[in-house]
């Protein structure tokens, strides 16, 4: 059976906490269409509501959630949704995908996207159901995790409600707080903090209305075909091991970030490896709709359960120079609970540690109980302190960046982070098209918005190069993951997809009733890297933002064993700056852009963006 | 097929030849199928069968096999005959392979002897001369599957089998037969390789020795845990050569990290020593640089 419309409700949700209004606002179809849903949709929610240099946590900028199309249907992995806000880490544009049901009753409650401004005058839920939005006072649920706040809340409601919302480390405004539900996190850029900067615990959601499909038989068909697929070898590595068996794999490929990038392997990575994990009881967990299953839940001796990721693996481990297997587990247990990016937390802290082992925090009597490398247990004091914001916790609790510009000196070239977002676990200068990746992207040093790192994996490239030929790799990889996380689907599916440009295409002509081909999707993702980047340059983004730390663009590449082993490649390359510049090149002519990273007026026509792009008045 | 269609063999003047493999034996000793034993990027049928044809030409070799036995892909312009010949001795398999539409004679060997040279098939079809038969013979022992027959005796073996008299030297006594000894063998194959069959695993082990380096192959994520090993060690020359081994060594990697015949699975690579990665199966290994195997899925 086929209607004509399908997958989008057309309208949004505005909920002005200040005034304690709300109001439905129309999304016309064609944004709808140009723009998909996730991260499209929300860029231009975030550049329509966030007032030209507003700060992050101020209360008049926004907090977005946006859905999209696929919501709702059986397609799996799709029960995501995209978070944005203005990130307090980076001062630039946010975005972070969670899964949970929470997107359904969102998508339920008979709209495609929230929209979040003011703040409440106490702690408060922000309740949206079909019949609109209202506050309730969420006092009771201080400095609870997330995880803890949902089951109150949800023994409060009933089970049928979902919760997305802060632990501690949102309410005290760290700006690496994420946002959780069901276990997952909406983990990068601090939009945590923008959310407990509004006095929101957490948005309590129900409701049941039915998204139409426009051809709801070609969407089981596609469906099923979908899932048969996620069940095979494109995916076996997610559903058998989980992402934490990449630590071996980066440590050989001497790319596993490690001592805060002072080396590329870590000789103690085999007892910390994913594969010492698999050593203890372990269960596999599902996302919502999903049926690939990718989380890897591990049981420590104590009897706790762990969901464990590459990222927090190696963010909590080597990067920190922790070698002890149950006291990672900890600490990420830790940062679930009190609700901190494992990333960013790791990156910090593993740069106070160099900071304290070069000498660098003498005279700075606060930061005395900064813990050295290999420290486990000043580790799992310092992510308290950090949620606490208590001692040097609170300094910490800026990101990396703000930390090393207090503390200067050689310092800032220290830090870990591209426009103040730490770096994921890949080390650039044994990854060059992924250092690409990681300079340029609009949210800083990130992973998720650009797949690059497999440009270095295949077969002929050199990934110790920084060539030219980087950039249309890079770009092209960027559009793929700007047309996934609109979708949303997840990026664990790729390998399960011949072609995401068309398969995706064919789902959404079929969920919405666009005639939408995959060059009009493909495009679709080029205007999306192109609004997230004009939202940047509104507030204020330059060339000179794209770049690296500056120890990564200075020192060769070391590896665990330099000078004893002699295995592990890339000892002694380099990733120059002019290198990186050329490649930087590459990719902005990649997007037709100016050879300054600016979108030519012209192409922001021909992209369709001319209605769309960030206002440039403050919209209150 | 006329006379001039017939393709002209290397060396020896352009007369005609042609080659058989035999590969229906029970590889009892082996216990597998010596026919699908991987030896440098291919199959011991496969390369037997190559070799062969690098000698007597392209399109004038069959392969012997069992009624229903499973055969690793062969070129097209190979015929494969059937025939049950276990138990018949080494004259069972020339009944077949000495088929009376061609009168060509026949070189004929088993899969199972790898490091066969063509130049030693060139050097027994020159020893043939007017004679029936040319066979190889080293330390006093006779080498039927190393041998070319004219397809004349094909009658007489007939005749013995039925009379079971099935010990070759009973053909040679009745025939004109050159007996082509160690010396010129040696000429042409210093080590007289050519010989060697592999009836066991330590023969197969060391043959694959005398053939091809040892390369190390380190296994990742799944390919690791379902290997049940972080490391394993194959013979070869090439990345083909090597993961062919691989899969015939650790048959669970098939089909998810590795194809039965030895090729990546989608989403996997293969690294030289972490610095570059390579998926041409004819790519050459250099020296003590082992393979990485791992997922192309990297993302975290
Ligand atoms: S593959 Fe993993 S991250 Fe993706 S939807 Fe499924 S469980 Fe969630």
């Amino acid at each position: 059976m086929t209607t004509q419309h399908g997958g989008h409700h057309g309208r949004y949700l505005h909920v002005d906490l200040s005034t304690g209004s709300s109001r439905h606002v129309a999304i016309p179809r064609d944004v709808a269409r140009r723009l998909i849903g996730g991260v499209g949709i929300g860029a231009w929610l975030l550049g329509r509501h966030a007032p030209p240099g507003v700060a992050p946590l101020d209360a008049a900028a926004p907090f977005v959630v946006a859905l999209s199309p696929l919501v709702g249907t059986p397609l799996t992995t799709s029960a995501k949704f995209a978070v944005v806000a203005k990130s307090p880490l980076t001062d630039r544009i946010g975005d972070a995908l969670a899964s949970d049901r929470f997107a359904v009753l969102l998508k339920g409650c008979g709209v495609d996207a929230l929209v979040v401004t003011g703040a409440a005058a106490d702690w408060s839920l922000l309740i949206v159901d079909e019949d609109g939005a209202r506050l309730e006072p969420a006092a009771d649920l201080a400095l609870l995790s997330a995880q803890a706040a949902e089951e109150r809340v949800r023994e409060r409601r009933g089970d049928h409600w979902r919760f997305f919302g802060i632990g501690p480390a949102g309410e005290r405004l760290v700006h690496f707080a994420t946002v959780s539900g069901d276990s997952r996190h909406a983990g990068r850029g601090g939009l945590g903090a923008v959310l407990g900067s509004k006095r929101i615990k957490g948005i309590a959601v129900h409701g049941t209305r039915r998204t139409p499909l426009h051809d709801s038989e070609r969407v089981v068909a596609l469906a099923r075909a979908l899932s048969e697929r996620s069940l095979g070898p494109g995916t076996a590595k997610y559903r058998e091991l989980g992402t934490v068996t990449n630590l071996l794999v980066m440590n050989r490929l001497n790319a596993l970030p490690t001592r805060n990038f002072t080396s590329g392997s870590f000789e103690d990575a085999e007892a910390i490896s994913g594969e010492a994990l698999h050593a203890l009881p372990s269960v596999r967990k599902h996302c919502a709709s999903c049926t690939i299953g990718c989380e890897h839940v591990f049981e420590t001796g104590s009897g706790t359960r762990v969901r464990m990721e590459y990222e927090s693996l190696f963010a909590l481990g080597p990067l920190c120079g922790i070698a002890d297997r149950d006291a990672i587990l900890k600490a990420a247990a830790l940062c679930d609970d009190l609700g901190l990016d494992v990333i960013s937390a790791g990156g910090t802290i593993a740069f106070a540690m160099e900071c304290r082992e070069r000498g660098l925090l003498a005279g700075h009597e606060d930061f005395a109980t900064v813990p050295g490398f290999g420290d486990a247990e000043g580790l799992l004091r310092m992510l308290a302190d950090i949620a606490a914001r208590r001692g040097a916790g609170a300094a910490l609790a800026e990101g990396s960046r703000r930390l090393a510009r207090r503390l200067g000196g050689e310092a800032p070239g220290l830090a870990p982070h591209v426009k103040g977002l730490e770096l994921p676990g890949y080390e650039p200068r044994a990854m060059q098209t992924m250092a690409l990746g990681l300079a340029v992207s609009a949210r800083g040093a990130d992973h998720n918005r650009s797949g690059a790192y497999e440009a270095d994996l295949r077969p002929g490239a050199d990934r110790f190069t920084a060539d030219a030929d980087k950039g249309p790799a890079a770009a092209a990889s960027e559009v793929r993951a700007a047309v996934l996380d609109s979708l949303i689907l997840c990026k664990f599916l790729r390998g399960a997809l011949d072609d995401v440009l068309a398969e995706g295409a064919a789902m959404l002509a079929a969920v919405t009733g666009f005639d939408m081909t995959r060059d009009e999707l493909e495009e679709a993702g080029r205007r999306i890297v192109a609004l997230r980047k004009l939202f940047n340059a509104r507030e204020g983004w330059t060339a000179a933002e794209d770049t690296l730390p500056a120890r990564i663009l200075a020192e060769p590449l070391a590896g665990a064993g330099t000078g004893a082993r002699t295995n592990e490649p890339g000892i002694g390359v380099t990733l120059s700056a002019e290198g990186l510049t050329r490649m930087i090149a590459s990719y902005y002519a990649a997007h037709g852009w100016t050879d300054r990273g600016e979108i030519p007026a012209g192409l922001v026509e021909a992209l369709l963006l001319t209605d769309l792009a960030p206002c440039s008045e403050d919209p209150r | 097929m006329t006379r001039d269609d017939v393709p002209r063999a290397r060396g020896s003047g352009g007369a005609p030849r042609r080659g058989a493999v035999l590969c229906g034996g029970r590889s009892r000793r082996m216990g597998r199928d010596k026919a699908w034993l991987p030896f440098g990027g291919e199959r011991l049928l496969q390369r037997a069968a190559r070799i062969v044809a690098g000698a007597v030409g392209a399109g004038r070799v069959v392969v012997v096999a069992r009624p229903g036995q499973t055969l690793p892909a062969l070129s097209g312009d190979i015929t494969v005959l059937r025939d049950d010949v276990r138990d018949q001795g080494p004259l069972g398999g020339l009944v077949p392979a000495l088929r009376e539409d061609d009168d060509a004679p026949c070189f004929v060997t088993s899969c199972d002897a790898p490091l066969l040279r063509a130049e030693v098939i060139d050097l027994l079809f020159a020893a043939l001369g007017d004679a029936d038969v040319a066979v190889a013979e080293a330390a006093g022992y006779v080498h039927p599957l190393c041998a070319v027959y004219r397809p004349r005796v094909r009658p007489l073996i007939e005749s013995m089998m039925a009379a079971r008299r099935l010990r070759p030297v009973f053909l040679y006594d009745e025939v004109p037969t050159v007996r082509v000894g160690e010396v010129a063998l040696r000429a042409v194959d210093p080590h007289l390789h050519c010989l060697r069959n592999v009836n066991d695993a330590d023969a197969y082990e060391m043959a694959l020795a005398a053939a091809f380096p040892e390369v190390r192959i380190e296994l990742f994520d799944i390919a690791r845990a379902r290997a049940g090993t972080a490391c394993a060690t194959v013979r070869a020359a090439t990345l083909g050569g090597a993961l062919l081994a691989l899969a015939d060594a650790c048959p669970a990697l098939v089909p998810g990290v590795l194809t039965a015949d030895g090729g990546l699975a989608p989403h996997w690579r293969a690294s030289l020593g972490g610095e570059r990665f390579i998926d041409d199966a004819a790519a050459v290994l250099p020296p003590h640089t082992p393979i990485l195997l791992l997922s192309a899925l990297a993302g975290g």
